[in-house]
């Protein structure tokens, strides 16, 4: 297995918010689930997780409250706001749009141009 | 939306519970590591390891805190919190720095923050009503004299009705009255005859009856008349069923028909309202007496075009009557503009009003740099940390940023004390100047400060700050501050120096203090000493009653007329004389008398010459003060003759010359001599003249001057002071009623307010016109008389106390500071044997010659003050006299400097060489 990839900037707010997309999460299950949905194959520092976790919720795209976590500690859990639900969808479009312009102009052959 | 309110959420909880959000994120992260750890122990790992690696991955924990709390946006607010915090701790722990600094700049700020907001009331007044801003005072000047014509009545007729841009137009003549009441008491009143346009404009309801309305205004329509409510709760007790009532003004009768509420006043202070009647006679080209106009600009004009149309009209009024009116100007102005400007052009006194303001900048300037010099000086012995907190990262910016705010944390705390001081300031002169014109200040004079006043107050204060802090700072934290690193062990300011600027500054601050000193010692002299004449009665000034006698007149048409005056004169000493039998022949009363002037009031210069004396030139003459007296006033007031004769009645004839002098005239115009049949007489008419008409002359001398008087008698002085010179001297001159103007009365009784009370029902049993104006005590009379003089003295106090102080503080932190820097070298010196006193005075010899520097330099520009205005407050003006006052205030600084010296003396002579050697 390939050491993990160093997190592009920008992109670790956007893996933020999927996570978040999927359910009620506490910040240790949102690291988790951030190694879930890319098979671990980028490496976060785990501490980033919570300025980044302010900023999102200080910009009013995920929610926060206070609950207990399965083991009975507690915990706070982030939610998607509807506003965040929004910025996910845009950013996730953008996101796609340039990851098939840089698949597409990798895979270039001599042939094609 | 929801953003904006998630945002405004956190920084909520950030401001008023920062703790609690910290305590939040702790957990936040303490439990992410918990699982973490949980994890790696499930793995297979040791729970000690686990927790190290949990710890290791998670990274630092403070440092991902602090980039929450960036995330978050509290970091520099945070960092704004330290500082004030910071700074307050500073100001705490230099008691004696921030006691200087907050006095200098709290006067700074305040002073400039109160001469704003003065002209800001004179200028921009605003009337109390609405639509206040749209009234407007109009006055035509005479092209030709540069002086206001008032005579308008004609111009009233005109234009009322039939201007466009003015919605309303009127005027209003002065009704200085006594109010009769049924009872007789008589009091005289400020009350106006006025257009009822004014109520239309005021649009105030009355609070009892009903206001003046047109119908009031027709010729033949009975006299009616509406209170003002201090009179309605002073003189009828607010009974409302005063309305209906009759009252007297002087001679006429007039039915009360409304009473208007607190506060309200129009055109000026006044105190009652009777419709304005203009005969046909009145409504010629300037016919009829003083009348002036007011109006108010229609909604949808402007100033200017009002004034367009006015002046349009004037030109064709001009036209039609170029005998009178081809030189008129008229000029519509706000009204509170047109009340205060005494020229028709007013541009440049407005700009001298706001160019005030920097002499105000000036000072705070002034106190800034002072203030600058003494926290450079602090500064100083802060390098050390300074220097640290530069190697461990911090920006410049940041260090600067500090020192800023803990500025601006003194210069705010100054300019709110600056704000107490400007209101309780303005309070004070509004009182002056309500005690000096003996009425209220304009009703428009607000005693609140507006908030242009306080915002002005802020600006300095930031203005202050970056003057006290940042110039300094930037200066602490120089390019240079990396040397400075290696003295910081050391504790002492060794690297930091007051180079040229601050040399500049200690020069200039010497030189300034000793001109502004010689300014006050000069200006204080001519007030104090000028007016000893009307210091400390000799006699009991609580046993007279006296008033200004004054007898209603009628606005008579056309121009000003000797005979006519001569005749009113005749007029008053008929009616006083009447008056004065009466009181002679009350219970209690033990004598009447008249004067020009009272003992006390501040008597007119006269500039005489002695018989055999040298001869005097035509402008010469020993200045003496005078007054016109009745031959038996002197007794009347139990003054004692020390030699020759009283007046007799016979004395006060035309063409009798007789004088009683004073003791101080004997003794300094007369060098202690024999006074009794030596003559002297006034040198100049025209000075005379101006001085108001106060000594009846032989105007038939063909030259200047008046008749010979002889000296009759020498009398005790009735004012008492030590330091009276020869302008202070009093020259007494009998004469009848109609020669004395104006006219006092002095009663001396026993039991003072019952004879009050008689005067006026007396005055008016003789004749309803006749008014005792200023109705008072004589003890009373010198008190409003000092309050004007009262307020410069302590003024120029106030300054003269500034300047010192902030001098000695400026010196006293320049001393310390070369003490501090010194401390090591003096310490080897000392350990070497030296002289202590050598030590001390080279220690303080370059700072002193600084100060000498500018003592030196400050004293050209104060010795030429104090000549040249000298002449003008009657300081004489011999060379002797300027360097007097020029030593003084040099002396007085050099006194300064030499106490600010004396504890950083002290801390040199007590240096420990062994510690001080150990130390370093």
């Amino acid at each position: 297995m390939t050491s993990p990839a160093e997190l592009l900037p920008g992109t670790l707010d956007l893996l933020i918010l999927k996570s978040v997309s999927l359910g009620r999460l506490h910040g240790y299950a949102v690291l988790l689930r951030i190694e879930q949905i890319t098979g671990g194959a980028l490496h976060i520092q785990q501490g980033a997780l919570y300025p980044a976790l302010y900023r999102l919720e200080q910009q009013g795209l995920i929610a926060s409250e206070w609950g207990v976590s399965d083991n009975n500690r507690r915990a706070k859990f982030y939610t998607l706001t509807a506003l965040g639900r929004q910025r996910l969808r845009h950013e996730s479009a953008g996101w796609n749009r340039l990851a098939g312009a840089m698949a597409a102009a990798l895979g270039a052959t001599p042939e094609e141009v | 939306v929801s953003g904006v309110f998630a945002r405004i959420r956190t920084y909520w909880r950030g401001l008023v519970r920062p703790t609690e959000l910290d305590a939040d994120m702790a957990s936040e992260m303490r439990f992410h590591i918990d699982m973490e750890t949980e994890r790696l122990e499930r793995q297979g790992l040791e729970p000690t390891e686990a927790r190290r690696q949990a710890a290791l991955r998670f990274g630092g924990i403070e440092a991902h805190r602090g980039a929450a709390r960036d995330a978050l946006g509290f970091t520099p607010a945070r960092g704004l919190s330290v500082d004030v915090k910071l700074g307050l701790r500073m100001l705490a722990r230099s008691p004696g720095l921030t006691a200087v600094a907050l006095f200098a700049l709290t006067l700074a700020i305040g002073a400039g923050t109160a001469y704003l907001e003065f002209t800001r009331d004179m200028l921009h007044g605003h009337m109390p009503f609405p639509g206040g801003d749209r009234v407007v005072g109009i006055v035509n000047w005479d092209q030709q004299t540069g002086r206001p014509e008032h005579r308008a009545a004609y111009e009233l007729t005109q234009w009322r009705g039939r201007l466009a841009t003015l919605d309303e137009i009127g005027g209003y003549r002065l009704l200085n009255r006594n109010l009769i009441t049924e009872d007789g008491r008589a009091e005289p009143v400020r009350g106006v005859a006025i257009s009822v346009a004014a109520f239309r404009i005021t649009g105030t309801p009355p609070l009892v009856g009903r206001v003046l309305d047109a119908n009031d205004e027709r010729p033949g329509a009975p006299p009616v008349v509406v209170l003002g409510h201090d009179v309605f709760s002073g003189r009828f007790g607010s009974d409302p069923s005063v309305v209906g009532r009759d009252v007297r003004l002087g001679a006429d009768a007039y039915t009360v028909v409304g009473v208007m509420p607190p506060g309200f006043s129009f055109p000026g202070n006044h105190s009652l309202w009777v419709p304005l009647r203009m005969p046909e006679s009145e409504q010629a080209p300037l016919a009829g007496g003083e009348l002036r106009l007011f109006g108010r600009i229609a909604p949808d004009a402007t100033l200017g075009q009002a004034q367009a149309e006015v002046t349009a009209s004037a030109l064709q009024l001009a036209e039609a009557h170029p005998g009178t009116h081809r030189h008129l100007r008229p000029q519509v102005k706000t009204f509170v503009a047109s009340r205060w400007s005494a020229v028709e052009d007013a541009t440049i006194q407005t700009i001298v009003l706001h160019a005030t303001n920097l002499f105000f900048l000036g000072l705070l300037a002034l106190c800034g740099a002072n203030v600058a010099t003494l926290v450079f000086a602090r500064t100083a012995t802060r390098d050390g940390e300074i220097s640290i907190r530069t190697a461990l990262g911090a920006s410049r910016a940041r260090i600067v940023g500090q020192l800023f705010v803990e500025a601006l944390v003194l210069s705010l705390m100054a300019a709110a004390a600056g704000l107490a001081f400007a209101y309780y300031g303005l309070l004070w002169a509004k009182q002056v100047i309500a005690a000096g014109q003996r009425a209220p200040v304009w009703f428009w004079w607000h005693d609140s400060l507006s908030p242009e006043a306080i915002l002005y107050a802020l600006v300095l204060a930031v203005l202050a700050a970056l003057m006290v802090g940042v110039v300094p700072a930037l200066k602490a934290t120089g390019p240079r501050v990396q040397d400075r690193l290696k003295h910081a062990s050391g504790g002492s300011a060794a690297g930091l120096s007051f180079g040229g600027v601050w040399t500049a500054v200690i020069v200039m601050q010497a030189g300034v203090t000793v001109v502004f000193l010689s300014l006050v010692v000069t200006l204080a002299w001519g007030l104090f000493f000028n007016n000893a004449g009307d210091r400390q009665l000799t006699i009991p000034g609580d046993e007279f009653v006296v008033a200004r006698v004054n007898v209603d007149r009628d606005v008579v048409p056309g121009a000003p007329d000797p005979d006519r005056e001569q005749q009113h004169r005749r007029e008053l000493r008929g009616l006083y004389e009447r008056l004065a039998e009466r009181l002679a022949a009350e219970p209690g009363v033990a004598g009447v008398g008249y004067g020009s002037r009272l003992p006390g009031m501040n008597h007119l210069s006269l500039p005489i010459e002695l018989e055999g004396g040298e001869a005097a030139g035509a402008d010469g003459g020993l200045l003496v003060r005078s007054a016109s007296i009745s031959p038996d006033l002197l007794p009347t007031l139990g003054a004692r003759l020390t030699a020759g004769r009283a007046f007799t009645a016979a004395d006060a004839a035309p063409g009798r010359h007789v004088a009683i002098v004073d003791r101080t005239f004997v003794r300094t115009v007369l060098g202690g001599g024999p006074a009794i049949g030596r003559r002297i007489r006034p040198v100049s008419a025209t000075r005379e003249a101006a001085d108001g008409r106060s000594y009846a002359l032989d105007r038939a001398a063909a030259d200047d001057r008046g008749p010979w008087l002889e000296i009759v008698g020498v009398v005790e002085d009735l004012t008492a002071d030590v330091h009276k010179h020869a302008g202070d001297a009093v020259v007494y001159r009998p004469v009848f009623a109609d020669a004395a103007w104006p006219l006092y009365l002095a009663v001396r009784a026993s039991g003072l307010a019952p004879v009050m009370w008689r005067l006026r029902v007396l005055a008016t049993e003789v004749d309803p016109s006749l008014r005792l104006d200023e109705l008072q005590t004589l003890a009373d009379v010198k008190a409003a008389d000092r309050v004007a003089i009262d307020f410069f003295l302590r003024l120029l106090a106030g300054i003269g106390a500034v300047a010192l102080v902030l001098a000695a503080a400026g010196i006293y932190a320049l001393m310390s500071f070369t003490v501090a820097r010194r401390t090591t070298e003096i310490g080897i010196r000392l350990a070497l044997g030296a002289d202590p006193r050598r030590i001390v005075f080279a220690t303080f010899a370059r700072a002193m010659a600084q100060v000498g520097a500018g003592v030196a330099l400050g004293s050209v520009p104060a010795a030429a003050i104090a000549a040249g205005l000298g002449p003008e407050l009657n300081v004489s003006a011999t060379p002797l006299t300027a360097g007097l006052i020029c030593a003084v205030a040099a002396g007085t600084m050099l006194a300064v400097t030499a106490l600010a010296c004396v504890a950083p003396a002290r801390r040199a002579l007590g240096i420990q060489p062994v510690e001080t050697l150990k130390a370093s």
